[in-house]
């Protein structure tokens, strides 16, 4: 019997969706409300307009001046932030319980009644320029990883960087921001989560007192966003710099998310990521790393969690003298390998996947984010629930069968180097 | 905040502190001694973490292979850490798989193999890893505080070492650092978890019984005290940007003040005066802020930005400025009881998770306070008045006697 967490899920009148999930250990709540948009839904050539409205957020609506939300939550005790995803916005608070109705006035004020000056809108878009420079400008590793998306996804919007490209960042201004605001921040749109230790007839009680007053929108569109045509080929994106010191390769495909899959895909794909590159006793780790002494490192991983196709990325850190071919041949040997994937393996990757689960209900912010991102990526309350469940039920045959989606040329190789020498 | 906090003993005398967990079928275990990078030599700085990377490398009969999958079909997390002040280690399982969890643990802190191969495959990971810290911004920033901040002082050994003292660490070096951290003297452990008292307090015994009593060399104190500017050119867009001043320790009397005192600085909020003045009026940075970061040896406050190099200077000035007014002015009635509000409310943030809380029950012990304690902080910060901060102010904020590193290409330094 795996233990599984409960939780209550209900609508409001306008169309707001909202979750409880009581956690009642200590005088806590998570306050967090999540918006059906993101990077890629921006409109071409506004790329990061998503992130950005993200922060102009904070900058206050006609009933609250900028700060006042911040110094309110502040003050009583929380904690608060924000962030921007490739199909997703949410905005959320950690506070004692006894502040959640205020927590949602505030929130549901600025859903709908957002200000914006131009000083501010002006002085955020430069915050966000250093944000860019700070986690990618000033990195190759990062620049080039920006790179290798942009060319997993050459149609689709998931390769532009959701923080977007520095010329177009410049140009962002006041009306974009509106643009997507006006469109996407609705309560239709939206899903309130509340996590801890709360009761579920308060939350809904503060959530109709609140956000329950908010129109809905009647001009939502549906996601549309144009597909990526299938790989049949393999390239290579390299990149040379001087701050190189030590060489990198990854290797990126796209393969169906838990949403696009078909019934157990995912959860078989899960487990053949753990199996071949999840941790020490990994097919990846012990042929490249123990037993062919290519690699200091090797490993995979599979962010299922996506509306359109998820990523699958393999990497690995070249010994000395060793190239970067010379990985990319080890992995493709490994890959084949996985024919012979016995049920020793199997039950390790299961007991993972299940354990993990357990200690995720032990954080109720972490619980909030798996619900509010599984939600957000057409997944169902059920869904997250019995995850658990149907990775225990997955044959060897289901995993097996899903080795195909990595053959060499479906994916995107990065190789990072040093200055030729 | 009440914790439920109770305190065990084994047969050997080691404490443990534990607060049962009622809900859910896991526990989380958290310990450490006294010791770390400090107390190396420094031409084998970086013995300690090559050691603690070693301890789930093979063990007893199990070798690295067998040890890591037996690790693995429980799902055990288990894993070693070391500080410039502590080695330590944390394990996170299922109630189910307790005695195995606790069995492996015990095979790695009492016989560990440091067998060769397992050796030079971990030297490859940390090497891989200090090559990328050569042209990283953070890490040369990081190095090079430290080295100015207490110069031929055992603090400023680099806590992963050098690709130069890697290079020369053997066997020998491994298992002598082992057997000079492992001792039972400084040993703390905090346990979350659902389990028995008496199953937890012998294998509590099972893993810690069998260590020795020697305490490791003491470090001197010593106190922060260099200062300037210190570039290190690397050719990125941003120059970034850390400084430092000397703070109180964590049992002096003046430190709930300057606890304070540095939230209304730099503390993790924008309301802080330099997230005010430097990222919302100004735009010159996505983050900025300051931490008291006390050790038993040594007390600081470390600060930190980074912006485009054409504005390094400015904000530097920004900085300074704020530390000057904090210093000059009394803060007003809102803003110091804003500051208290949230340091005291937001407290019981940190005990919503068994992890969380077995890692600040074990700060707690290490700094010698007893688990009553959680009721008796938000008092001390309640009690610290407006003249209080002035005060840590004028006393900590000398702007002549920061220590600043920029690493980039800033303009104007």
């Amino acid at each position: 019997m795996i233990p599984t967490e409960t939780v209550h899920m209900s609508q409001l009148a306008n169309g707001m969706k909202v979750l409880v999930i009581p956690d009642h250990r200590a005088p806590v709540c998570t306050h967090m409300v999540w918006y059906q948009v993101g990077s890629a839904d921006e409109e071409v050539g506004k790329s990061g307009i998503a992130h950005f409205l993200e922060h102009l957020m904070f900058k206050g609506t006609h009933n609250n001046k900028a700060g006042l939300f911040g110094e309110t939550v502040t003050r009583l005790g929380g904690q608060e932030n924000a962030f921007t995803g490739n199909d997703y916005t949410a905005y959320y608070q950690r506070i004692s319980p006894d502040h959640l109705k205020t927590m949602m006035e505030f929130e549901s004020d600025r859903m709908r009644h957002l200000a914006l000056n131009e000083e501010d809108v002006r002085t955020e878009r430069d915050v966000v320029l250093e944000e860019r420079r700070q986690r990618t400008d000033n990195d190759p590793s990062a620049k080039l990883y920006e790179q290798m998306s942009n060319k997993l996804w050459s149609h689709h919007p998931y390769g532009i960087p959701i923080i977007g490209w520095e010329d177009e960042i410049q140009k962002l201004n006041r009306e974009d921001a509106f643009e997507v605001y006006h469109q996407y921040y609705a309560p239709n749109n939206a899903t309130l989560i509340v996590a801890g230790d709360v009761q579920e007839a308060q939350v809904i009680e503060f959530a109709n007192a609140t956000y329950g007053k908010l129109e809905p929108s009647q001009n939502l569109k549906p996601r549309k966003r144009t597909s990526e045509p299938a790989r049949t080929s393999h390239e290579t994106v390299l990149m040379r710099d001087e701050k190189v010191m030590q060489p990198q390769l990854q290797r990126a495909y796209r393969v169906p998310s838990a949403n696009t899959s078909q019934k157990g895909q995912s959860e078989a794909i899960d487990l053949l990521s753990y199996i071949l590159g999840g941790g020490s006793s990994s097919r990846l780790y012990k042929s490249l790393v123990m037993e062919q002494g290519l690699a200091a490192n090797a490993g995979c991983y599979y962010q299922s969690t996506a509306y359109d196709e998820a990523r699958f990325v393999i990497y690995a850190t070249p010994l000395e003298n060793i190239t970067l071919e010379q990985l990319e041949d080890a992995i493709d040997t490994t890959i084949k390998a996985l024919t012979t994937i016995c049920e020793d393996e199997i039950k390790r990757a299961k007991t993972r996947l299940v354990a993990e689960s357990i200690y995720a209900q032990d954080k109720q912010a972490t619980l909030a984010q798996i619900y509010g991102s599984c939600l957000m990526t057409g997944l169902s309350i059920e869904d997250v629930q019995q995850w658990a469940h149907r990775v225990k039920a997955i044959t060897k045959q289901e995993i097996t069968a899903q080795i195909t989606l990595l053959a060499k040329n479906k994916s995107v190789s990065s190789h990072l180097l040093p200055l030729e020498s | 905040m009440k914790t439920n906090v109770k305190i065990l003993k084994t047969a050997s005398n080691i404490e443990i502190w534990w607060v049962k967990e009622t809900r859910l079928p896991l526990i989380a275990l958290e310990w450490s001694v006294i010791g770390g990078s400090s107390t190396e030599q420094p031409q084998k700085a970086g013995v300690t973490s090559f050691m603690a990377s070693l301890l789930d490398e093979g063990a007893g009969d199990l070798d690295a292979t067998a040890f890591q999958e037996q690790m693995e079909d429980s799902a055990i997390e288990l894993s070693f850490n070391t500080d410039r002040e502590s080695f330590g280690g944390s394990l996170k399982t299922l109630t189910e798989n307790a005695s195995e969890a606790f069995r492996l643990m015990a095979l790695a802190l009492n016989a560990p193999r440091f067998d060769q191969d397992a050796i030079e495959r971990v030297r490859e990971q940390i090497n891989a890893g200090l090559r990328r810290n050569i042209t990283q911004p953070n890490a040369i920033a990081e190095e090079a505080f430290w080295s100015e901040a207490y110069k031929n002082h055992g603090l400023a050994n680099p806590t992963r070492g050098t690709l130069a003292t890697i290079a020369k660490l053997t066997k020998q070096d491994l298992e002598a650092t082992f057997q000079a951290n492992k001792s039972k003297a400084t040993l703390k452990v905090a346990v979350v978890g659902m389990i028995e008292e008496a199953e937890l307090i012998d294998y509590i015994e099972q893993m810690f019984g069998q260590w020795g009593k020697t305490i490791i060399k003491p470090v001197e104190a010593i106190a922060f005290q260099h200062k300037g500017t210190h570039v290190k050119p690397l050719k990125i867009p941003q120059t970034i940007l850390q400084f430092g001043l000397k703070a109180p320790m964590r049992r002096e009397e003046n430190f709930m003040a300057s606890f304070v005192m540095n939230h209304i600085l730099g503390g993790g909020t924008f309301q802080a005066r330099l997230m005010k003045e430097v990222r919302e009026v100004r735009g010159l940075t996505y983050g900025i802020y300051t931490h008291l970061y006390p050790l038993s040896t040594t007390g600081l406050m470390i600060g930190g930005l980074s912006t485009k190099n054409e504005k390094a200077l400015e904000a530097m000035n920004v900085v300074r400025e704020e530390m000057d007014k904090l210093a000059a002015v009394k803060v007003e009635h809102d803003e110091i009881e804003s500051a208290k509000n949230y340091l005291i409310g937001s407290y019981a943030l940190r005990f919503d998770n068994s992890n969380s809380i077995a890692a600040n029950l074990l700060r707690l012990m290490r700094d010698g306070f007893s688990p009553d304690y959680t009721m008796q902080r938000n008092n001390d910060i309640k009690k610290v008045s407006a003249n209080d901060v002035q005060e840590q102010a004028k006393v900590i904020l000398h702007k002549d006697n920061l220590l600043t590193i920029a690493v980039g290409e800033p303009e104007g330094f």
